[in-house]
């Protein structure tokens, strides 16, 4: 009878934990940049690719290639190259590379998310350039 | 000493055979209505640098050297040419998206800056296509204005 009364009080507690922690995720998302970038994609890149294009990475090659949280220190120019090789390695499924998907299998872009940054890549290059 | 004569014939006869095998050249087109330096946008001296370092295998105007039509060499030549067509081809150029002209014209700077490009196997049998520092800084300047001038800035 007790452990029943409890069941209610911890699932509620769980859901909240649960909710709380989702909300951290989205709200502590560290990409920047003078760049327009909707929620859905800002979640893939937060999942899928932030992880090894930042700062504080271990890395230097992911490193010298992209940095997400630091995209609003690149040119017009060079955003848009950024975008541009995003798209392409988005869109060869090249990027996260093989070697790194045996271990973690699950940050491989679906083909969902691979449309979708293509398309927001493109999108938002031709937008900076009217 | 029989040995060493049979080993000369035999690798002579894969040599010839070798001749055999079919490769298929990227075709040369002398004309190109979308080529970069008909644009306009190619100062001369920036056009003579690409015409002599990059149009072998960045364009439709391949020169391509008598030692081309053998193989094992030829294979490398067309691989080479068809990759770096494939990438970047300067006699496709004004067909291409602001966007994509864009993303090329910053790897363009990149790679030349970083010394990959040209390659080292090119310019061992093409030495006036070897880019000195004076040659890197003139593409590298030109790859910026004309990507602000691409931006509008």
């Amino acid at each position: 009878m007790k452990t029943r009364n409890l069941l209610f009080p911890i699932a509620l507690i769980a859901i909240a934990v649960i909710f709380q922690s989702s909300i951290l995720i989205d709200g502590n998302s560290k990409i920047t940049g003078d760049v327009n970038i909707p929620e859905d994609v800002k979640s893939v890149l937060d999942n899928k690719c932030y992880g090894c294009h930042n700062m504080e990475a271990k890395s230097d090659k992911s490193k010298d290639k992209l940095l997400l949280d630091k995209l609003g220190d690149l040119s017009k120019a060079k955003l848009i190259a950024k975008l541009g090789d995003i798209g392409e390695v988005a869109g060869e499924g090249s990027m996260p590379p093989e070697k790194f998907l045996e271990q973690k299998p699950e940050k491989k872009l679906t083909e969902d998310e691979q449309k979708l940054l293509v398309d927001w890549a493109e999108k938002t290059a031709d937008e900076m350039l009217n | 000493m029989k040995i060493l004569k049979i080993t000369v014939w035999v690798v002579l006869a894969l040599f010839v055979i070798l001749q055999f095998i079919p490769n298929t050249y990227p075709e040369i087109k002398k004309s190109n209505e979308h080529d970069l330096i008909l644009t306009g946008d190619v100062p001369e001296e920036v056009a003579l640098i690409l015409k002599t370092s990059c149009y072998d295998c960045h364009s439709n105007e391949t020169r391509y050297p008598w030692y081309a039509y053998i193989a094992p060499i030829s294979w490398l030549v067309v691989r080479d040419v068809k990759n770096g067509r494939g990438d970047l081809n300067f006699s496709e150029w004004d067909s291409l998206k602001s966007r994509d002209k864009i993303k090329l014209l910053d790897e363009i700077a990149e790679e030349v800056e970083e010394g990959n490009m040209p390659m080292p196997i090119y310019t061992i049998t093409h030495g006036d296509a070897s880019l000195d520092d004076v040659k890197k800084q003139i593409l590298v300047k030109w790859t910026e204005d004309l990507m602000n001038d691409i931006l509008g800035e």
